[in-house]
């Protein structure tokens, strides 16, 4: 008769969410979201990281989780179990994290001085440098070894351990971990003892109590075996005290035939991970803050599609360095995740200088006509009909629109000069249309002998559009639209509204 | 003795030639436009593609893998 059993999971429960334990880099979030959703860890810490530039969200929901769900192999979440229970490296990443983004935080109050645009290039810097050094710490994240309490009698098996049959030897070396403390690194992370020996772990765990000197290592599981099949007696004499709960398999009677059956294969060994990947991508991770910090402290410096593809040739040095000493397969998979994002933005040549929103402007006379007009994202509209043109002078309008949409209306009596260029979308000049990715078109129109507009328009990803007199205009399917009139109400005067 | 892993090294290079090529773009000495830059991210995908081939094919060759 067993003294008690574990509780069996019921069929069809409910599928809990964990950290992993394995396969973490942080606090095993992204991991664990993968294995919850069934889909690749990478996916999930790109998503992750895509989630930092929603002004910290990222940071926030991922410390959250950390908190909130708890680590494989427990049911309790790290908020209620204490930090102090989490290893080596993650304890520094996580503790120095903290404190570091606390002190940005404080620092940003206390000090005007101190940009707040700085303070995301750091928290970046500082992610990278913890990578960079974490390996260093609990070597590659080993466990640190739990505390051996004084007088040292006590030992603990894993429930996960193999029972042994009372007349077979006590097993050597490998399921020793009550005597080497820190665990073996070989065994898994999943084989770590959190809990420091003498606690008592449960059904399927043999614990000796602290007073006990008579056994000074693990010792194997022995299931309480009564009734006449019962072995006579166990080779080990334990002590008084030592306790033999319910059988480690969870049914409540023993089983038959334990020498017949054939224990689990034992696990191969795991290979040490390797630091490259991680100190890569620390490198990776200080070499964007590093960028970013220069555009933060100096944002009319060097424009920011330079920066961008300085950034990609750092990368690429950093991985080239990398390849020399051992495989980096995350950061390969995350710089090219990040280059994909700067091919688009440069190659699309997007000015995102200029701000967001619709701008609107109707100049009222040759001095308000501007020579420049730009946007970052939305719609930007310049209106010439009430413009007062020079029939003498060609007036040059260049026009720069990151994403959107750019709408220009001139006079009927002006001889308008185009030349439009969309990196991704359609133009629109009069009534010619083009579409598709790097459409350049130029156009000249209008009577000889009137007023001279040059106009150079240059979007990102949106539409150019160019519109002659009043509204409506002809659209290319032959009908007329007059959209340009629902836009914002305009000003006069070159001023936006 | 570090270990050489060919597919991070011509990852790296590879990176090195696209964030080249984007420079130039921005200086105007060239004109890539949004086809030519991902053109050539995907021109990097596929060097790192096969050299990661080669890389398994080698590891599979040495016994380092088992037989496909």
């Amino acid at each position: 008769m067993s003294t008690s059993s574990p509780p069996a999971d019921p069929v069809g429960a409910v599928r809990r969410l964990h950290r992993s334990r394995e396969d973490r880099i942080l606090g095993g979030v992204c991991a664990g979201l993968a294995r919850y959703f069934n889909i690749d860890p990478t996916i999930a810490r790109i998503g992750a990281a895509a989630l930092l530039l929603l002004g910290g969200v990222g940071i926030i929901a991922y410390l959250a989780a950390w908190l909130l769900v708890p680590e494989e192999g427990s049911d309790e979440p790290l908020l209620r179990t204490g930090i102090a229970v989490e290893h080596g490296r993650t304890r520094v990443i996580a503790g120095g994290a903290l404190l570091v983004v606390a002190l940005l935080v404080i620092a940003g109050r206390l000090i005007p001085d101190v940009s707040d645009d700085l303070i995301a290039p750091s928290i970046l810097a500082l992610a990278g440098i913890l990578l960079l050094v974490g390996p260093r710490f609990g070597g590659d994240g080993a466990p640190v070894a739990p505390p051996v309490p004084p007088g040292g009698g006590t030992a603990t098996a894993p429930p996960s351990a193999p029972a042994t049959p009372p007349s077979s030897p006590p097993p050597p070396a490998p399921e020793d971990e009550g005597e080497a403390g820190a665990g073996d690194e070989h065994q898994g992370d999943e084989d770590r003892d959190e809990h420091p020996a003498g606690h008592d772990d449960g059904p399927g765990t043999t614990v000796v109590p602290a007073t006990s000197t008579a056994v000074t290592r693990a010792v194997p599981i022995v299931p309480a075996r009564t009734g006449p099949e019962a072995p006579a007696s166990p080779t080990i004499p334990f002590p008084a005290g030592f306790t033999t709960p319910a059988y480690g398999g969870g049914g409540s009677e023993p089983p038959t035939g334990r020498r017949d059956a054939v224990p689990p294969p034992p696990r191969p060994p795991r290979k040490p991970r390797s630091p490259v990947g991680l100190v890569t991508l620390g490198a990776l991770l200080v070499a964007g803050a590093i960028m970013a910090g220069v555009v933060a402290v100096n944002p009319d410096g060097i424009p920011w599609d330079t920066t961008l593809a300085i950034f990609t040739i750092a990368m690429g040095a950093i991985l080239a360095v990398a390849g020399l000493f051992g495989r980096a397969r995350l950061a390969v998979a995350t710089a090219f995740s990040v280059t994909a994002v700067i091919a688009v933005l440069v190659g699309s040549n997007l000015h995102l200088t200029g701000g967001v929103g619709d701008r609107a402007y109707r100049p009222v006379g040759t001095e308000a006509v501007q020579p420049r007009y730009e946007l970052g994202v939305g719609q930007l509209r310049i209106d010439l009909r009430d413009a007062t043109l020079s029939k003498t002078v060609p007036t040059r309008i260049h026009a720069e629109l990151g994403v959107g949409r750019l709408l220009v209306i001139v006079p009927d009596d002006v001889r308008l000069t185009v030349h439009a260029d969309a990196r991704a979308g359609n133009v629109e000049l009069d009534t010619q249309y083009s579409g598709g990715t790097d459409v350049e078109r130029s156009l000249t129109v209008g009577p000889v002998k009137g007023p001279r507009v040059v106009l150079d328009a240059d979007v990102g990803l949106g539409s150019i559009e160019v519109r002659r007199g009043d509204p409506p205009w002809p659209t290319r399917d032959g009908d007329t639209s007059d959209d340009g009139a629902s836009a914002r109400p305009l000003t006069t005067g070159g001023h936006h509204a | 003795m570090p270990k050489l892993d060919l597919t991070t090294l011509v990852a790296g290079v590879a990176l090195i030639a696209v964030g080249t090529l984007l420079l130039l773009d921005t200086q105007d000495v060239i004109s890539m436009g949004i086809t030519g830059a991902v053109s050539s991210l995907l021109t990097a995908v596929g060097a790192v593609v096969v050299a990661s081939g080669i890389a398994r094919t080698r590891r599979r060759a040495s016994g380092d893998l088992p037989p496909a």
